[in-house]
């Protein structure tokens, strides 16, 4: 198990473009891997779950990936979100 | 690759909703397009629709990955009834037309074909756009 949590910083939040890579990057590995923000999670590898998430500019994600590249997944996952989020939490935020 | 066929009473709505597919999806994800008549005026055209189907499924179509087909009101239903009837079973084996909309439709289908998910995937993944929610509240 792998875990990552990262703050989005984009002023759009997790919108359209990232999620719709993002989506697309998921599905290259075989491990389970979820995206946790607030009290929900969603599969990281369904578009409309991730959109489902409606992630706003400032909250904090947590990527869980399960798998044998569960770690090759999540640095993946994390590189192709760099533009949109910051690798610290934010302060004080929750999860 | 599942391919997509948008059909609309607007050609220029299809050939706005293919860029958003290829930019959201890939320019590797396929689709037709069957927007407005042949003059030119806003309408639907069954012998179109017809045509961008079978360019998805090619010339040998029980070995294609499919098309799913999303279309928008009134006519254009019975347009694609016309169009689905001149398919052969082979053909028609391989369409799908899910109860979704056009366009939230297309750009999460065209994301789910551009991973290669399969024909009910893709079909799937359309009709779950009914779901997506313009303006949350949270």
């Amino acid at each position: 198990m792998a875990e990552r949590t990262l703050t989005v910083i984009d002023p759009a939040g997790l919108h359209a473009r990232p999620a719709a890579r993002f989506v697309q990057i998921a599905n290259r590995f075989g491990s389970r891997i979820l995206i946790r923000h607030a009290e929900r999670e969603a599969d990281a590898k369904s578009l409309i779950a991730l959109l489902g998430l409606t992630i706003r500019p400032g909250t904090v994600i947590t990527l869980v990936a399960d798998g044998d590249d569960a770690e090759a997944a999540l640095g993946a996952l994390t590189e192709e979100l760099t533009p949109y989020v910051s690798q610290t939490p934010a302060s004080g935020a929750a999860n | 690759m599942v391919g997509l066929v948008l059909v609309s009473h607007s050609r220029t709505l299809v050939e706005g909703l293919r860029d958003i597919v290829a930019q959201f999806g890939g320019d590797e994800v396929r689709v037709e397009l069957a927007g407005g008549t042949d003059d030119g005026r806003l309408g639907t055209n069954a012998v179109r629709i017809a045509e961008a189907i079978r360019t998805i499924l090619g010339s040998d179509p029980a070995s294609s990955d499919g098309a799913v087909l999303l279309l928008d009101f009134g006519s254009a239903a019975l347009s694609v009834e016309l169009a689905l009837e001149d398919l052969t079973e082979i053909e028609r084996a391989v369409v799908r037309v899910p109860e979704a909309p056009l366009v939230e439709g297309a750009f999460v289908a065209g994301v789910q074909a551009s991973i290669g998910a399969s024909l009910e995937e893709v079909a799937a993944a359309a009709v779950s756009a009914a779901t997506m929610i313009k303006l949350p509240k949270d």
